[in-house]
């Protein structure tokens, strides 16, 4: 499903280079749980917003689905990126002005869905997470760990084949944390591929294999 | 909806910058709103009207040692040559107006009503009504004007006249005007268009116009429209006509080396022709659409400044709805809507803004404005006013929220703002608003230092304290000796310091005439004012006498006084050398008995010019009663009411109107003081919303800083020096506008000062009072903002990093 080669990023400080990702060769297939881990400044985030498209590397081959992502128009790399891959923040990254439905409903706004196909999208969802009796509240007005269920929720809106996880459980409790790690590995289990970003090695157990990362290559 | 309703919400969070957003713009659509009326009113005149090219009014001019003059009006016996000797004219339509004491309406039979004081009756000829498209409710432009007594009405009149008659009963009704029965065989709707042709009653040309052979008198009274057959007509009717009239005046025209003339007013474009009554400067009308553009602009800046200093805040929304699919163009829909809906609201609020406006300010605008409809014209104006507003204002911060990077945005912890460019831009809108802001205040202060020279100047005469009264004339009696009688009774009063009769010296009440002096080498003319007064008038007024002795009433016959410019002319040196000189005026000699200092006859426009005054015990001549009060401002009052009991017993019938004459200088500058009221007016709104737009940036700056700010405090800084940090970097701004608004100024205000012959100086000095009165509104406006910031808790500001 995605194929990275000779991906290199970096910035230029000072008239020098430093690096952030270098020479990195990866490949995801499709169905896999796939965990990063490194210490802080390793790139692992870096490396997961290449892998989204969020951030452009400045050298190498990135392949998704079996295309060159690099060679595309920026248009419909976002489309390509926008129907087939889902976000999961550390900080969760929910709207402040919209309420746990509208969050939710968002991404099918711009994916041109029908109001009554987005309503029952979004009763699914709510019902799936057992947030219905939250629907109308605001992120505010929610905990941590419910936020990032609204936030998992959102990103699962557009039925993505893809679901990238920047520390999901950071700003988490355990106990919540775990909540979230199995409702990740249900996930994987109905055939959503996953790529997450974590610290902690307990969480990265969930996933099928561990990629380790330091000073911007895979180790 | 639904996306309304999130814009509502967001605009409900942000409420201090969507107000400010919404007055900020209310108060420049209201200004264009305004300013459109106006500027669409005024250039609606005669708009549409059949054959327009065609049309002229005729005006007449005269060179004078080669100054041109032009004077909207013709003389009497125009009307009738044009129509009998030149061929290329297709209609003549005179407007000679005439005024009547008494209108009586014969409602019925035994029962009269009488009408006072109407205007807008008008003698002419048949062809008028085929110049002008009425439409006829009773009788046709045809069968009309037959016989000489027949008169034409307008509805509005006739519903005036024969409030219960619809238009086919009128006709043949009676109007008695004076002493004369009219008939009425017309009614015509009146004209709905704006127009320039207002009368309403019509009659034909009286036999005594008909048969006028005064070719020497011209007034405003009488005017005159025609229609050429042809647009090259428009050379030879002037031939003709110039040809005609330097005939019949050779003589008198060659004895003051006159040359007389007439020329064509095209109907089109009338409405802005100079020197034509009623007409308006097109100028004014530019520079209004001036203000209003800027004001808009104004509005427009502060929107984009607030929006965009918004962006870093919003840039985190956007950042997630783009991982969300969102694209550029969503997201400029979204900024496009967002301002849809306040500019839609800023619309909303600015409807009650102009009501209060045109109720505070009703001077301001054309007398007849409300009476135009222009619902349509002004909502297609609006309309497009807040389209462009829209766009305008939401293309760049839509443009700059596009540029944020995605990954910029994920990474950063709440509450950390980003940091993007265009600060440098914003500082650049806020030194423009500034600037002209500044031009503004500094136009206000100095039109009103120029207004208060005007009144505080000496005119060479003292003006307080006194009031003057138009004496009204009474028909009836044979010889009227009514001012000299009134003027006999004030004089035992003590509240009244001296009685006066004459024409008031600063006031466009004056006989002109020519002076001339006889000397070795020929004959010297020049052309002076001549004012009447009796013999207490110099002494009321307190003119300085250089050389001579006051009238006295026999001088009626052989004195002038004449003032130090008059002699001047005349080539006299000394005052004391003019005395007992002869000069002609109005074919008789008159020996100079005084000579006094200049005084100002007409506004402070004008320089000195030679002026002349003469006693008369004739009634014609003295008009007016100046009255000096008492020193005591307190007996004031007294001396009115007793002016006012005297004034019954000898004009029983007439109301009595006094005036301050303070009170008709300020008329005189009347022009001056709207330019400069819409100029303060101006200054208001453009400081109002420059400070406007300053609160949002500088809560925005100090909201950026409140981390700053904190560390500092821990580090031992003191509130004062915080609040200078945090003003110092707009007051800066604001000084560095000051800097090049004043030279512009300077400018502009030195060419409205060409118009004055007296005029303040300029000095540096004058340009600081309005720059220290922005720096001190633009602290106030800061103040507040900064010291909030200064006395915060740092604990707070620190504690969640």
């Amino acid at each position: 499903m995605i194929k990275l080669e000779h991906i290199f990023k970096w910035y230029n400080v000072g008239g020098a280079r430093s690096f952030v990702l270098k020479d990195i060769n990866v490949e995801i297939a499709e169905g896999d749980f796939v965990s990063i881990m490194g210490p802080s400044g390793s790139g692992k985030s870096t490396l997961l917003n290449v892998i989204g498209m969020l951030d452009e590397p400045d050298e190498g081959n990135y392949f998704f689905l079996d295309e060159n992502i690099l060679k595309m128009k920026s248009k419909k790399r976002s489309q390509l990126f926008q129907s087939h891959i889902g976000y999961v923040f550390q900080a969760y990254h929910l709207i402040d002005e919209l309420t746990v439905y509208e969050n939710i409903e968002t991404p099918l706004i711009y994916k041109k869905f029908s109001s009554s196909e987005r309503k029952s999208i979004v009763s699914d969802l709510l019902d799936r997470f057992n947030i219905v009796g939250k629907k109308d509240l605001f992120p505010s007005q929610l905990s941590g760990g419910q936020q990032q269920v609204v936030g998992i929720a959102r990103a699962l809106a557009g039925s993505p084949k893809l679901l990238l996880a920047d520390e999901p459980t950071g700003n988490l409790n355990s106990k919540q944390g775990e909540e979230i790690m199995e409702l990740f590995k249900q996930l994987n289990q109905d055939g959503v591929t996953i790529i997450q970003v974590t610290h902690s090695g307990k969480n990265a157990e969930y996933g099928h294999r561990i990629l380790n990362m330091l000073d911007g290559q895979v180790k | 909806m639904k996306r309304i309703n999130l814009i509502f919400r967001r605009l409900w969070q942000n409420r201090l910058f969507t107000i400010l957003n919404i007055l900020g713009l209310a108060i420049g659509i209201s200004a264009c709103w305004i300013i459109f009326r106006i500027v669409n009113y005024e250039y609606s005149f005669d708009k549409g009207h059949p054959d327009k090219e065609m049309i002229f009014k005729v005006y007449s001019t005269s060179i004078d040692e080669g100054r041109s003059n032009m004077f909207d009006g013709v003389r009497v016996p125009v009307a009738r040559y044009v129509k009998e000797n030149i061929a290329d004219v297709e209609l003549v339509a005179p407007s000679y107006t005439y005024y009547f004491n008494k209108i009586k309406v014969l409602e019925r039979p035994g029962k009269e009503k009488e009408v006072t004081n109407r205007e807008q009756i008008i003698g002419t000829y048949k062809d008028y009504f085929s110049l002008v498209p009425y439409t006829w409710l009773a009788g046709n432009k045809e069968s009309v004007f037959v016989n000489p007594h027949e008169v034409v009405l307008t509805e509005s009149r006739a519903k005036v006249y024969f409030p219960d008659l619809n238009p086919r009963d009128i006709i043949g009704k009676t109007v008695r005007y004076d002493t004369v029965s009219y008939s009425v065989t017309g009614v015509i709707k009146d004209l709905e268009k704006t127009t320039s042709f207002t009368a309403k009653e019509f009659m034909p040309l009286s036999s005594e116009d008909q048969r006028s052979d005064n070719w020497g008198m011209v007034t405003s009274n009488h005017k005159l429209f025609v229609k050429l057959n042809n647009k090259k007509a428009e050379r030879t009717f002037i031939t003709l006509l110039d040809k005609k009239i330097n005939e019949m005046n050779a003589e008198m025209n060659s004895t003051y080396n006159i040359k007389q003339g007439f020329g064509l007013a095209p109907l089109d474009g009338l409405h802005f022709q100079r020197g034509i009554h009623g007409s308006v400067e097109k100028n004014i009308l530019y520079g209004l659409i001036g203000i209003g553009f800027f004001l808009l602009v104004l509005a427009c800046i502060n929107y984009v400044n607030l929006t965009t200093a918004q962006v870093p805040i919003r840039a985190k929304e956007i950042g997630i709805r783009k991982t969300l699919g969102e694209q550029p163009r969503n997201v400029l829909i979204s900024f496009l809507t967002e301002t849809l809906t306040i500019s839609c609201t800023a619309l909303l609020v600015s409807w009650p803004l102009i009501k209060v406006f045109e109720n505070l300010f009703s001077s301001y605008l054309p007398e007849d404005i409300n009476k135009y409809s222009d619902a349509l014209p002004v909502a297609v104006f609006l309309i497009l006013l807040v389209v462009t507003l829209t766009l305008a204002t939401s293309i760049y911060p839509a443009f700059l929220i596009n540029k944020v990077q995605i990954a910029d945005v994920i990474k950063m912890k709440s509450g950390a703002r980003l940091k993007l460019g265009s600060i440098p831009l914003r500082k650049v809108l806020i030194v423009f608003q500034f600037v002209i802001a500044q031009i503004f205040v500094i136009s206000t202060v100095l039109m009103g230092f120029q207004i208060r020279y005007m009144l505080k100047k000496d005119l060479g005469f003292n003006h307080n304290g006194i009031i003057t009264v138009d004496l009204p004339f009474l028909p009836e009696k044979k010889i009227d000796n009514s001012p000299a009688l009134l003027k006999e009774s004030l004089n035992k009063y003590k509240e009244i310091q001296s009685v006066a009769l004459g024409h008031m010296p600063m006031s466009s009440e004056y006989f002109g005439n020519t002076l001339t002096m006889s000397t070795d080498t020929g004959s010297i003319n020049i052309q002076t004012a001549v004012k009447f007064a009796d013999d207490k008038y110099l002494d009321l007024y307190n003119f300085k006498l250089l050389a001579g002795r006051n009238l006295v009433l026999t001088d009626s016959a052989s004195g002038i006084i004449v003032t130090k410019t008059a002699i001047e002319s005349f080539g006299i040196k000394h005052p004391k050398e003019a005395i007992g000189q002869t000069l002609t005026i109005m074919e008789k000699p008159r020996t100079i008995v005084g000579v006094i200092s200049d005084f100002n006859n007409t506004t402070l426009h004008h320089g000195f010019e030679p002026l002349s005054i003469l006693t008369s015990n004739q009634r014609n001549d003295l008009r007016v009663i100046n009255i000096k009060l008492s020193r005591n401002t307190a007996e004031w009052t007294d001396a009115i009411s007793n002016l006012e009991s005297e004034w019954k017993k000898i004009y029983p019938k007439n109301v009595m109107e006094y005036k301050f004459f303070d009170d008709q200088m300020k008329e005189f500058y009347e022009s001056d003081y709207r330019l400069s009221n819409i100029i303060n007016l101006s200054s208001g709104i453009t400081i109002l919303l420059s400070c406007l737009g300053l609160i949002g940036l500088v809560t925005i700056s100090i909201n950026q800083r409140t981390k700053e700010v904190g560390i500092r405090k821990v580090l031992g800084s003191s509130v004062s020096k915080i609040v200078k940090l945090l003003s110092f970097e707009y007051l800066k701004l604001v000084t560095i506008s000051i800097l090049i608004a004043t030279p512009i100024a300077w400018w502009a205000i030195n060419e409205w000062l060409v118009n004055f012959a007296f005029k303040i100086e300029l000095s540096w000095w004058i340009f600081t009072i309005p720059a220290v009165a922005t720096l001190l509104i633009a602290f106030a406006t800061m103040f507040y903002h900064s010291l909030r910031a200064a006395t915060a808790n740092p604990v707070d500001s620190l504690r969640d990093e």
